[in-house]
This record gives structure tokens, sequence and C-alpha cells, in this order.
């Protein structure tokens, strides 16, 4: 009887590791195309793909191609960010960020694939306690996603303040030299002109 | 005996837990693959990998056990904190001492002998709590299974408090960039007026002078 409690709870355990996130910033070159893929093996389960352009600025989009297996779902998108949660078929799921329309712009892409591939459903635990337990862990587990999502916006505002910060010096340079190369202009126009 | 199954169930459901939904990448063989982490401080990350190459006779992907991963990391002051060469199979480990971005980059080091062959990557990156070996720490602290889910919703909820604490640091960066850009942007709104006035003030010397000199005033 021990033994099967043992094994019912690590099976428990298991399930909430086994919702299997992948969560990585990825920076995609100028000219490049980046493409991940996901052998999925259970024959349907739901995907939540979701994508954002951190920098080099919140104006900056990027080529979103995502295909599902067997052409069960497919999405061409230019965006800045995108989320699409949908049923995958059985096989390669694959998801490619194309940069290639650009020149210089080198974009750090957030790409977050959430698979729901819960090995035991809530209502099936017979323990109050583990149930509660389990339950408990999936509202942490999204309170973590939303603290991720949070952080990745707030990544892209402070890197256009960074920005903002950089520019203001090169454009008071700018203004300086226009406003004294002007001046300089002007008086050198007007004695050539009165010679 | 009783003991001996446990284990022995421990290991297989430790073999379910690896053989989840893999994700992964194909690279040219000297390309380079960076993913970056922006984690607290005192964080450790596993990540595990597996390189397979692209097999010409079969247009798949076969494990090549010769092929090596060269592994470096980066802390966000651009240091590099771990830089090895391992096989083509394994897993990666490192402890973020600063927090920030912390740049993980990807590269083999076959050389040209396979040129323009495509390499397939299998990568796993877990940060923070995940990387917590729950059956291990049941074994070692012989706790039971209520004390074991008590012990990973603790680390899980002290994982969220370090993200916080992360955020509060960021934010506060963020503010003070923004009250350095309201000062720059003072200084040179002086600056230029200055600027203006002083070559307006040059100007109209130097052609007062011109003038005279040319005996038109």
């Amino acid at each position: 009887i021990c033994s099967m409690r043992l094994l019912l709870f690590l099976l428990a355990l298991l399930s909430s590791v086994a919702c299997t996130l992948h969560r990585f910033k990825t920076i995609v070159d100028a000219g490049q195309t980046d493409c991940f893929t996901v052998d999925i093996k259970q024959m349907s389960v739901g995907v939540t793909a979701s994508y954002m352009v951190i920098s080099p600025d919140s104006s900056h989009d990027i080529h979103f191609d995502l295909r599902g297996a067997q052409s069960s779902y497919q999405v061409k998108e230019r965006k800045q960010r995108g989320i699409h949660t949908f049923e995958a078929a059985q096989g390669e799921m694959s998801l490619c960020l194309d940069n290639s329309y650009s020149f210089s712009a080198d974009k750090l892409v957030a790409i977050s694939i959430h698979i729901n591939d819960d090995v035991i459903p809530l209502s099936q635990i017979a323990d109050k306690t583990t149930q509660a337990a389990q339950s408990i862990q999936r509202a942490l587990k999204l309170a973590q996603n939303e603290l991720y999502d949070r952080a990745n916006v707030e990544k892209r505002h402070r890197t256009v303040a960074e920005n903002n910060f950089e520019s203001i010096n090169f454009w008071g340079i700018v203004n300086s030299c226009v406003m004294i190369f002007s001046s300089l202009v002007q008086v050198f126009l007007i004695r050539r002109l009165l010679k | 005996i009783k003991g001996k199954r446990m284990i022995r169930v421990i290991a297989v459901l430790s073999v379910l837990a690896v053989a989840t939904n893999a994700l992964y990448f194909h690279i040219a063989e000297t390309e380079r693959k960076c993913f970056i982490e922006e984690i607290p401080d005192e964080t450790m990350v596993i990540g595990n990998y597996k390189v397979q190459l692209h097999d010409p006779n079969t247009n798949g992907y076969a494990d090549y056990p010769s092929i090596g991963m060269h592994v470096e990391v980066k802390d966000p002051e651009e240091k590099v904190i771990l830089s090895k060469l391992y096989l083509s199979e394994g897993r990666f480990t490192f402890t973020s001492h600063t927090p920030g971005e912390h740049t993980i980059c990807l590269y083999s080091n076959s050389s040209s002998w396979f040129s323009g062959a495509q390499l397939r990557v299998h990568l796993d990156i877990q940060a923070g709590e995940h990387t917590q070996d729950y059956v291990q720490i049941a074994q070692k602290d012989k706790l039971n299974e209520l004390q074991l889910r008590i012990r990973q919703l603790l680390d899980q909820v002290d994982q969220i408090q370090k993200e916080q604490n992360y955020q509060r640091y960021r934010e506060e960066r963020f503010r003070q960039t923004s009250e350095s850009t309201n000062q720059r942007v003072l200084w040179w709104s002086i600056g230029q007026t200055l600027v203006l006035v002083a070559t307006g003030a040059w100007q109209m010397r130097h052609l007062k002078g011109f003038f005279e000199a040319k005996k038109l005033v």
C-alpha cells in the first residue's frame, strides 16, 4: 500500500514536471532565419507558443512562422509579439523566426513554448492533501509565468530608455555641430558676397 | 526488497521524466548559437544537450560520438564564467554570482572535414528550482511524500521571491536611467542655447569688424 501511494505521488510529482515548458531568449542576426523544432510525442496535445521582440527597439517586428505537425496549424505573421494556442498533432512542430528582411538590426526575441502534457489530471488524484498541494503548485507555476512575461516587457522598455540615453548625447553633438557649421557658412558667404 | 523495488520504480519514472517533448534546432558547423537567460544571483542553471550529425545516406540525423560541443557562458559584465569543450551529449552547469543577463553560446568544434554539414542540437536549459533533483532529496533527507511536496512548494515560493527581488532591482535601474536621461536633456538644452548665443555674438562681432574694414558702415 505504501509503495502504491509513493508511486502515485511520484507520478503526480512528475506530472508537474512533465508539463513541458521551453522558455528562452535568442538573438536572430540580421539577414538570418532561426528555426526551432519540437518533436511532439503525444497524439494530440494543447500547445501555447508565444514570442516577443525585446530589442533593439519596441518598434521592431519579426517574421514568425509556426507550423504544426501534419499541417494541423499554420501561422505566418510579421508582428512584435503574439500568442498562439492550438491543438498540435503528433510529429514535428516547427517555429521559425525570419529576420532576412532586415539589413542591420539584430533582434533579441523571447520565445515560450508551453506543452500541456500533464500525466494525471487533478480530479484523479485520490488524496485530498496531494490534490491541494498539486493545485497550489499549478497556481505558483502560473504566477511564475506571469512574472517572466512582465520581466520581458520591462526589459523592452528599459532597452528603449537606455537607447534614449545614448541618443541624447549623439543628437546633442550633431545639433551643436550643425549650428556652428551654419554660422560659419553664413559669415563666409556674406564675406564673399561683399568682396 | 521493498526498498530495492522502490529504487527501481524511481529510476524508471526519472527516465520517463526525461523523455518529454524535447526542443531541437539546426546549426552549421562553424555557426554559433546564443541564448540569453536573465537570472537573479545565486541561481543554478543546468543545460542538457545532444548533438547529431546529418547523414546524407539516410537523409536523417545520427549520433556521431566524435563531435564535441563548445559551451561558453558570459556573465552580465561580459566576463566568461564557463568555457569548456564537452562531448557530443552531456550537460553543463553554472551558478550566477551577479544578477543579470547571462549569455550561453554553443558551437561545435568539428573542423572542415564535414564541410557544409548541418548539426542538429537538442537543448534543454533549466534555471532555478527546476534544477533540484527531488528524488535524490527525498532519499537523502528521508522525507515522506507530504514533506517532499511541501519542500517543493517552499522552493518554488523561494524562487518567486528571488525573481520579484530581481525585478525590483531592474526597475530601480530603469528609473535611474530615466532620471539620468532627464538630466542630460536639461544640460544639452542649456548647452545648445549657449552655443546659439555664442555663435550669434561671434557672427555680429566678426561682421561688424568686416563692414568697418570695408568702409561700408
